[in-house]
């Protein structure tokens, strides 16, 4: 009977610490992975990224270059992720997901 | 296959392919770069665009304005040169997979001494055009669409001295004595409108932009 209790209380602490881990690693997920931005805020953003991708000087134009980087890194970084996690949450939405359709997967290196 | 097929001469035997042979192609590398410049020319804009801006402008020309032109037409096949040797370079795309484009006849995928791809090459000579373009510190892919690749956008720093006083499309004439005294006035943007010719919507972050739909 106290070999049971033993098994018991180990069985539990296992199964404890397995819980725990699972918890950590989907608290860890979520912290790893980009917030989804409000729509109307991406939209936006994403459209002045695409605006300034068109913008790139014939060279040597080195003030409109930079203007244009300063733009680019403004409103592009990390546009990428988020229109994936966009496309994702509005899966079962058509109109969101034909508003998206618009941009294209990867502009980002 | 049947003895007919085996035996079958073909219909097309002798004659000439109907289709045309590829022209020949040139390696992607700096020379490209120089090509397909971007235009400084109202005249190289798409209509209704190019009267309407050619309009703004002389009315801004009329009232005393300076205006400089930068940029109108990006040409398509500049796009695409821009586009997929940045791509090749940055997101490490394979050079044979780039879809041809009509008119730029250029060998993305160079060959080595025995004929076989050569992915060193072909590396090398996207990473030369990047940095002719001076686009090493470039962090997002350029643009194969735009205002400015359709010939609906221009780039154009406006100035003035004092009071600008400037007919609108139907001729009355606004007389515009607020700052700035640049394409960033808030009245010009509203007498451009009414030429079609809208300034960008994103506000600051592009000041010389103007085109057919304020993108």
């Amino acid at each position: 009977m106290a070999i049971d209790a033993i098994a018991v209380r180990r069985a539990s602490a296992a199964a404890l610490a397995t819980a725990t881990t699972a918890a950590a690693a989907a608290l860890l997920a979520a912290c790893a992975a980009p917030p989804v931005p409000d729509l109307a805020t991406f939209l936006e953003r994403r459209a002045t990224c695409d605006h300034f991708r068109g913008e790139v000087p014939d060279p040597p134009d080195p003030q409109r270059l930079r203007e244009v980087e300063q733009g680019v890194a403004a409103y592009c970084t990390g546009t990428d992720a988020q229109l994936a996690a966009l496309r994702q949450r509005y899966r079962d939405d058509p109109v969101v997901t034909k508003q998206l359709a618009q941009f294209e997967d990867r502009v980002e290196p | 296959m049947t003895a007919a097929q085996a035996t079958a001469t073909p219909a097309t035997a002798g004659m000439p392919p109907l289709t045309a042979p590829p022209l020949p192609r040139e390696p992607s590398g700096r020379a490209w770069v120089g090509r397909f410049p971007t235009s400084a020319s109202v005249a190289d804009c798409a209509e209704p665009f190019r009267a309407n801006l050619t309009a703004f402008i002389a009315a801004m020309g009329a009232a005393g304005a300076s205006v400089n032109v930068a940029a109108t037409l990006r040409p398509p096949q500049r796009a695409y040169l821009m586009h997929w040797c940045w791509s090749i370079v940055k997101q490490k795309t394979d050079p044979r997979s780039i879809p041809p484009l009509d008119g730029v006849a250029i060998a993305w995928a160079h060959l080595d001494g025995q004929g076989g791809y050569d992915p060193i090459a072909s590396l090398a000579a996207a990473q030369e055009m990047v940095e002719a373009y001076g686009m090493q510190a470039l962090k997002v892919a350029p643009a194969l669409q735009s205002n400015h690749i359709s010939g609906t956008a221009v780039d154009m720093a406006i100035s003035w001295p004092g009071t600008l006083s400037i007919a609108r499309r139907d001729g009355q004439v606004v007389h515009i004595d607020s700052q700035p005294r640049t394409g960033m006035n808030p009245d010009l943007k509203a007498v451009g409108a009414t030429y079609g010719v809208l300034k960008f919507v994103g506000g600051a972050s592009d000041m010389p932009h103007w085109s057919a739909d304020g993108h």
